[in-house]
């Protein structure tokens, strides 16, 4: 009998030591996602999409980001289905802050006077009440979409690329729509 | 009887890892927090502090009761009518014999700081500003405390600038600490490089060039040491990126190998920050800050006190004017003035707003060159109008004379209907400029004349640019690798151009310090221009350069 209420006491003692070192462990998980100052938008990445070490970019279908890139984009570089989506975040100062159209022109012109590239596409669409520059091109034998918002109150936006290899245009074209129409500024 | 996992070893060092890992986590949450009061209540300690300080440092009142920002012709603020301390977050402690309370600036100052060291403007968002208040027992004393961290060290995880106090540092903090008055006059500087406090390696010299011998693995060769001068300014913002003003804060002068300088944005180990006040001798108008030891780091793992030195004022540089060199100091602050001047000149105003009509109506590029009628005048020949062919409508040929029938041709002007700053093309051309016969054989002088003025406008819809050369040597080494590949210069630009979503960062992160770039406001009609720059680290931010 007394053997059995020590046995008894044992097991509840072992699932409250379990339930709290669970309860730890889920704190200890929430400790560590509080964002980095800079990071002005919340982006939920389709389902699959996995974060990725930088360094972990050359063993993809896609062409690896050489070592600038993968050095500028280093906290958001993400890998799904060998689409490859790398982003960030810039700030224009007063100065220097144009609208997506003028940008558009800008950036446009600038890759059809170049012959490394080749743009198959450029539109101003918006996801989630936020416009977006969309410029799809093409370098050697690798698809670019790149996608630039509107700016924040701040004057920052995100700039980001999908970079995919011939004949996931429709796959990319899916995860930019996925991640952009839940993509909204913080503290807007 | 099989044994139940919750009764291993495994198990119990599972948990016990656990619970250590969560304990050191929550806790170094917590210190943060804890900076936080739980209650909006003041402590009496804090209550006598803030007594004093609103005595020490009244907020002027206007007619309609708010704050006033005193200002002075330079446009110099007293900071104290700036920014003040949110003593609802502050951290009370005591260190080094005295009474410390530490705060962060209240919420809504619209206040933002960095430091320029030369040509090198620290990212703003590396800076943080606290205030101290310390107390001897006798009486308090007042600090502003800046921490600028090393983008090296904050690696893009912005919360660590909050994990740096007074009282403790990281032991890995690399940056500088500078400390000011309330009214923002600057008491002295330090630099941190992992954790530890940098020390000056030898001392300045009051010369400009000094010879001396170094052995070197090929024999005795003589190096020639020349002395390199660093103007170092602390720059203000809004909070939205407007600069409001620059200080000049004083000069630190280095020796180094003319071997191996160093002039590329980013490169090198910065000095420590100038000394206050300045001592001694003055070269060519600048004071130099002679060494002098820092003080000891007190080794309780907090940043070097405040010095009880009261505060200086350094006046700023002015141009040296015993230097028969006509090619103007290379401080694209030095330059501003005189692009702004030329900018409103009657036949220049007039060439620039008909090429904005062309920005925004045609796909051709048009230009004109800016022919000076003499060397020592200032008006310029109302020169053609040059515009590109269907065919090729973003290649213009320009022209070039040097004669007084002429003109003297010191800059070209035209739009880019695109939209962009200056292309490559356009800054070499100032380049082949200074190499055409029809200069060279004018003498010396029109060369070094050429050379101080030579400058490339670009008309947008948006902004309008000015190029002018910094360093023609550093502009002849891009001016090579173009003409060895030009696609891949080319192509170099149009990457970086979507990588960075800035065509000017592009440019400035290749051109460095070879040029100075200066571009008006795309929504302003006063086309006043502003250098611009890249601030330090790996974001290539493009910013303006603070002007004194």
């Amino acid at each position: 009998m007394i053997f059995q209420k020590c046995l008894v006491h044992k097991n509840t003692m072992k699932r409250i030591y379990l339930i709290f070192n669970l309860l730890l462990l889920s704190m200890f998980a929430l400790a560590q996602q509080q964002p980095s100052h800079r990071e002005i938008m919340t982006l939920k990445m389709p389902k699959g999409a996995e974060k990725i070490d930088a360094s972990r970019v050359g063993d993809l279908k896609v062409r690896k980001l050489d070592k600038k890139k993968a050095d500028f984009f280093r906290d958001h570089i993400y890998l799904k289905d060998d689409l490859l989506n790398y982003y960030t975040y810039r700030t224009d100062i007063p100065l220097l802050r144009k609208g997506l159209e003028n940008r558009q022109r800008q950036m446009v012109s600038l890759l059809r006077q170049n012959p490394s590239f080749t743009v198959t596409g450029s539109d101003i669409v918006t996801y989630n009440n936020i416009k977006y520059l969309i410029i799809k091109y093409q370098e050697d034998n690798q698809w670019y979409i790149w996608y630039s918002s509107d700016y924040n109150k701040e004057g920052s936006f995100i700039n980001g690329f999908i970079q995919y290899s011939k004949g996931d245009d429709l796959k990319a074209k899916q995860y930019l729509e996925d991640m952009l129409s839940t993509t909204k500024f913080n503290n807007q | 009887m099989k044994r139940h996992w919750f009764r291993s070893n495994s198990f119990k060092f599972f948990s016990l890892f656990i619970l250590i890992t969560a304990v050191i986590t929550i806790h170094s949450c917590k210190k943060d927090l804890k900076n936080i009061p739980e209650t909006d209540d003041v402590s009496d300690v804090v209550a006598k502090a803030k007594a004093w300080y609103e005595s020490a440092y009244p907020i002027n009142q206007n007619v309609t009761g708010g704050s006033i920002l005193t200002q002075s012709v330079s446009g110099q603020r007293d900071l104290s009518q700036w920014i003040k301390p949110d003593w609802k977050k502050n951290v009370t402690y005591n260190r080094l014999g005295k009474g410390v309370i530490e705060m962060p600036i209240a919420a809504g100052s619209n206040f933002q700081s960095t430091v320029r060291i030369g040509n090198r403007l620290i990212n703003k968002a590396y800076s943080r500003s606290y205030f101290l208040l310390l107390n001897d027992g006798k009486q308090y004393k007042a600090y502003i405390m800046m921490i600028v961290a090393d983008s090296d060290y904050v690696k893009n995880d912005f919360t660590k600038l909050a994990r740096n106090s007074y009282r403790k540092h990281e032991p890995d903090f690399s940056g500088y600490l500078m400390y000011f008055t309330p009214k923002g006059d600057y008491l002295a500087g330090y630099r941190y490089k992992g954790g530890k406090l940098v020390v000056r390696s030898g001392s300045d010299s009051p010369t400009n060039e000094k010879k001396t011998q170094n052995v070197k693995t090929n024999g005795l060769i003589p190096d020639k040491m020349v002395q390199e001068c660093t103007d170092w300014y602390i720059a203000y913002y809004d909070s939205e990126g407007v600069l409001i003003y620059a200080v000049y804060i004083g000069t630190t002068c280095d020796t180094y190998d003319d071997g191996q300088p160093d002039d590329s944005p980013g490169g090198g180990d910065p000095p420590p920050p100038p000394k206050c006040p300045p001592v001694e001798s003055s070269v060519n108008n600048h004071l130099l800050i002679n060494f002098i030891p820092p003080p000891d780091d007190p080794g309780d793992g907090g940043y070097v006190p405040p010095p009880t030195d009261d505060p200086c004022k350094p006046d700023p540089p002015k141009p040296d004017t015993t230097k028969t060199d006509t090619v103007p100091p290379n401080d694209p602050c030095a330059q501003k003035s005189k692009i702004n001047t030329t900018s409103q000149n009657a036949t220049i105003k007039t060439q620039n707003t008909i090429l904005a009509n062309y920005a925004n109506t045609s796909s051709l590029e048009h230009g004109y060159a800016q022919n000076l009628k003499s060397m020592t005048g200032s008006t310029y020949f109302d020169s053609p109008l040059i515009t590109a062919n269907a065919a090729t409508p973003d290649i213009l040929n320009t022209t070039f004379s040097w004669d007084s029938t002429n003109g003297f041709t010191i800059g070209f002007s035209h739009d880019h209907p695109n939209g962009t700053a200056p292309s490559p093309q356009d800054i070499f051309s100032m380049v082949i400029n200074s190499q055409s016969q029809k200069l060279t054989s004018a003498g010396t002088t029109a060369v070094s004349f050429y050379k101080s003025n030579a400058s490339v406008t670009v008309v947008t819809s948006d902004n309008n640019y000015v190029v002018t050369v910094r360093n023609w040597t550093a502009l002849q080494t891009l001016y090579n690798e173009y003409l060895q590949n030009k696609a891949a210069f080319d192509k170099e630009i149009t990457d970086n151009t979507a990588l960075f979503s800035s065509y000017e960062a592009a440019l400035l992160s290749k051109f460095g310090n070879s040029i100075n770039l200066y571009s008006d406001y795309s929504s302003s009609q006063s086309k006043t221009f502003y250098p611009l720059t890249i601030t330090t680290g790996t974001d290539h931010d493009i910013s303006e350069v603070p002007c004194p």
